[in-house]
């Protein structure tokens, strides 16, 4: 495994305990530049996965708390009339910063949540026909509840595409639950604890090196195969766009960097597919692993 | 185009095709059946319009299971042939209502390359090959159509395209390939075909309903032999039992003897009917396999076909010096207590005479001087005295009056006397050199036996209309518009219109011409073609070097295919393939680490090879380097140390 993030990993896996593979694939999306979103139920370590993630790369951050009366300008910021100069000052809303969690993204009503959205793709947000650039790296980690929840909007199949990847932590084992038990709540000592495992430098240098991975024909091909089996096979509703197989390529790459290895296998494929695919087939959480299992058991691999 | 529209397009077109079949086969099928599938396509088309929502599953399966019901109850199990077609036809028919995907409708349509030709087994004149021909044709474009997405008519270029391709190959096939028997065979379809039977009992009808279908064809030779009138013997009836003139069951029974042929061969081209027994000019020995000759002089088949049949016969004369005993009672058998005035007048007659000849004029007299008339449409008489009903009151009657009456006053006289029911005439057709029989040329008539002389014909239907001997019954002025009036709509109804006459004698032709070329083109056939073809050598060679020569084309094409892929292949490739096939591990849709971890597992004794190798595999094929001869040489040689670690047990 790659040295840096070997390191990360085991400085998050000390706060998120028995989910090495997930914070993998968390670490590959940002590595890809692309969101998060984390799937689960109410207190299963969702905040502070991401939270750790933030600290761990020593990046601003901000969190928000999504409800259904929150608007748009609560998280844009708005502009306010100065009576000394007078003039509108914009007042920056709390996207301005790295990292960003929004947290509950479901709860909010979809005016907010596109808002939102569009900040994410464009990378930028215009109030008041003033358009303010987002600081740079941005990244954003939402949490959902699942959408049997009461009270909660289900975001657009639209938007569920710009989250680069899906992950679900799920119940933690046996023996990680009772070391978390044992050591109590001491999460913000341990939070602490983890700041600066990143420079910013270190951090926009290995995205750098994602593109540097080696992505050999037959793994393309595999890729191809994979997505053009979800548009044929007529099972799938939403089958995947090409945004879908762009980000297959780059998580793959990612995945394989953060492995330690400088090109892709057709095992990073498969480790990948799920997370990156699940959400934009429109496959619920609890459904995801059978539901990969049975294309990958028809989709042969190219040699 | 939208694939689903085309679909729907589709289905619909075969639907109706399916409603044709059936109505087309309305004789066979039953009138239930095939109103039940007009009802099945009238709701496809209201489906396809729009107008009825699509059809539930539950729908479906109660509409099949009331086709079922009405398949057994209109045709049941005594034609097993009728109702599995029928049931084919009404699956299929139900399965267009279903269909909604390309998919299905593509299995529908490779089922439909079984359930078109199914209309052979009812008809193979040349009508009916070029219907199920085109309907192939046809089916063939669709299956393009619904399968590749294709609008109908470029489909339908695309298949006749291959179809003119592969015709030249198809008919080779016809030609070289050996004939060898069917290993299974259908019972028989039941032709709905007129004609003769074997009981005749005239008196019970009243109107002679005629069909202008063919009976047989033949090719005579110009030999002095064969002058008109044409007698076709066929069926002889031996047994009277007062109402019915029957065949008796000494008729089943081939001749063993071999006979002198008297004369050149001729050969008769049988249309297929429900009766074995066959047709000849006078005395005949079969030379064809799988017919037989009976001591009646009768041709029969050894087993009933429902294809035509061709047959060689060669002219003898059966005939013994002298009747046996048995022969003579047979052939003067009569039932007691039947037609008093009849027997008195006989018995009056032979008192008056001295020979058969004799007898016959006066027979001869009686017929020609009173008021006998020739009538397609004569009065029933269905009372027990029929015969003496006959001669003294209706006076008028056809062929099978006028013999039944005859046979029935000479038995009285003591003279061995048998009906004969054949054909009378033929038309000849110059072009092609043969004669055409009808089944309005169907004539019974008499044969005695005169002691020294054998068995001689007598035609006492001549007596009263001499112009029956000769020609067919269709030339026949005086009968004419009752003759008409009986055929029903046919060509041969308009034969006074020359342009429609010709028309028919074209197509009566061809049919010929099919029938002998295509439809009899047997093993025999085949083989002097052969010969013809290749010269006086084994019959088989030159066939069996064909398919030997078509096997080796085809089997070394697709090897070279198969070994150009298999070279393009990178060498990692070919090796890792081998492991697999090896280890038999289906790759499939496993990962080469996967794979090579589950080979792992199966040969634990190799594992540290199996790793060398992964990680060079992974190299060449993942790292995309390349990479050097060592390289590729330790792969080798790991290949072969893995397989035979594994040998190892």
């Amino acid at each position: 495994m790659n040295q840096t993030s070997q390191n990360i990993i085991s400085k998050l896996s000390e706060l998120i305990l028995g989910k090495d593979e997930q914070l993998k694939l968390a670490l590959c999306c940002l590595l890809s530049k692309g969101h998060l979103l984390i799937e689960d139920l109410p207190g299963m370590g969702k905040t502070t996965l991401s939270h750790g993630l933030a600290n761990v790369l020593g990046l601003s951050y901000q969190r928000v708390q999504f409800t259904s009366d929150l608007l748009p300008a609560d998280i844009t910021g708005s502009s306010i009339f100065n009576t000394q100069t007078h003039s509108f000052d914009f007042h920056s809303g709390p996207i301005f910063s790295q990292v960003l969690l929004a947290d509950e993204i479901n709860r909010a009503s979809p005016k907010t949540q596109s808002a939102l959205l569009e900040a994410m793709e464009e990378g930028q947000v215009t109030v008041d026909g003033t358009t303010h650039t987002l600081p740079e790296p941005f990244f954003v980690i939402a949490t959902q509840n699942p959408l049997h929840q009461s009270g909660t909007h289900p975001l657009p199949e639209s938007q569920l595409d710009r989250f680069f990847i899906r992950i679900s932590l799920g119940y933690p084992d046996t023996e990680a639950e009772k070391s978390l038990i044992m050591s109590g709540n001491d999460r913000a000592f341990k939070l602490e604890d983890l700041s600066l495992a990143l420079s910013s430098e270190e951090l926009s240098e290995l995205q750098k090196q994602v593109m540097s991975i080696k992505l050999s024909e037959p793994v393309v091909q595999y890729i191809i195969d994979l997505v053009s089996f979800t548009r044929d096979s007529g099972e799938f509703g939403d089958p995947l766009s090409p945004r879908a197989s762009i980000a297959l390529g780059l998580a793959a790459r990612a995945y394989a960097l953060i492995s330690g290895r400088d090109f892709v296998l057709p095992d990073d494929i498969q480790a990948v597919f799920g997370p990156v695919a699940g959400h934009r087939l429109n496959v619920p959480c609890n459904e995801q692993i059978s539901v990969v299992e049975s294309i990958f058991n028809r989709v042969p691999v190219p040699m | 185009m939208n694939a689903n529209l085309l679909v729907e397009r589709n289905t619909l077109i075969t639907s109706l095709i399916y409603c044709a079949i059936s109505l087309l086969l309305f004789q066979s099928l039953g009138y239930v059946f095939c109103v039940s599938i007009v009802l099945v396509t009238i709701f496809k088309l209201s489906t396809t319009m729009g107008a009825v929502k699509n059809p539930s599953k539950l729908v479906v399966n109660l509409l099949a299971v009331t086709v079922i019901v009405v398949v057994f109850l209109s045709l049941g199990f005594k034609n097993t042939i009728e109702m599995f077609v029928a049931m084919l036809i009404g699956a299929c028919a139900l399965k267009m209502l279903q269909v909604s995907t390309a998919k299905q409708a593509t299995s529908a349509y490779i089922l439909n390359f079984f359930t078109y030709p199914c209309f052979y087994l009812f008809s193979q004149n040349i009508l009916a090959f070029t219907f199920v021909a085109a309907l192939l044709l046809f089916n063939l474009s669709q299956l393009f159509s619904v399968s590749h997405n294709l609008p109908i008519k470029v489909a339908y270029k695309n298949s006749l395209k291959k179809f003119i391709f592969s015709l030249p190959l198809a008919v080779a096939m016809v030609l070289l390939v050996p004939k060898l028997p069917p290993f299974w065979q259908l019972p028989n379809a039941k032709s709905a075909n007129t004609g003769l039977s074997e009981d005749v009992d005239p008196f019970e009808i009243t109107e002679l309903s005629r069909s202008s279908e063919l009976a047989f064809r033949a090719l005579l030779p110009t030999a002095e032999m064969f002058q008109p009138p044409f007698y076709w013997r066929a069926i002889v009836h031996d047994q009277f039992d007062g109402k019915k003139w029957q065949m008796s069951r000494l008729q089943g029974v081939g001749l063993q003897r071999t006979y002198q042929p008297m004369g050149p061969t001729y050969s008769v081209i049988a249309e297929p009917s429900n009766t074995r027994w066959l047709f000849t000019l006078g005395d005949g020995v079969p030379a064809s396999k799988g017919m037989n000759v009976n001591n009646f002089g009768t041709i029969f088949q050894k087993k009933l076909s429902n294809k035509a049949v061709q047959y060689e016969v060669s002219p003898v004369d059966l005939d013994d010096a002298r009747l046996t005993r048995w022969e003579y009672g047979i052939n003067t058998q009569l039932p007691q207590g039947f037609n008093p005035r009849a027997s008195a007048l006989a018995s009056k007659w032979n008192s008056e005479t001295n020979s058969t000849q004799e007898f016959i004029t006066k027979m001869k007299a009686f017929f020609v001087e009173g008021d006998f008339t020739y009538s397609l449409t004569p009065p029933a008489i269905s009372e027990k005295h029929n015969v003496d009903e006959f001669l003294f009151s209706t006076q008028a009657g056809f062929c099978g009056h006028y013999a039944s009456a005859a046979a029935f006053l000479m038995r009285n006289a003591g003279i061995p006397t048998r009906l004969v029911s054949g054909y009378l005439g033929g038309e000849y057709n110059q072009q092609s050199n043969y004669y055409a029989v009808y089944q309005y040329d169907a004539h019974a008539w008499v044969e005695y036996y005169v002691p020294q002389l054998g068995w001689l014909r007598l035609d006492p239907t001549a007596w009263v209309a001499p112009n029956r001997m000769f020609g067919s019954l269709s030339d026949l002025a005086q009968l004419e518009q009752q003759f008409k009036d009986n055929l029903g709509i046919s060509l041969a109804s308009f034969s006074n219109i020359r342009a429609i006459n010709w028309l028919r004698l074209q197509l009566e032709q061809l049919d010929f011409h099919w029938t002998r070329w295509v439809l009899n083109f047997d093993g025999k056939k085949q083989s002097s073609l052969l010969k013809a073809l290749f010269g006086n050598k084994h019959n088989f060679l030159p066939a069996l070097s064909v398919i030997l020569i078509l096997i080796t084309v085809f089997g070394g094409w697709f090897a070279y295919l198969n070994f150009r892929n298999w070279q393009k292949q990178p060498k990692e490739i070919r090796l890792y393939n081998r492991l697999l096939d090896f280890g038999k591990v289906q790759s499939g849709s496993l990962t080469p680490k996967q794979a090579i971890e589950l080979l792992k597992q199966k040969f634990p004794r190799a594992q540290s090879e199996l790793d060398e190798f992964y990680e060079l595999f992974e190299l060449a094929r993942y790292n995309t380097l390349r990479l050097s001869n060592e390289q590729y040489k330790r792969l080798g040689l790991l290949n072969k140390r893995i397989i035979k670690k594994a040998k190892i047990k």
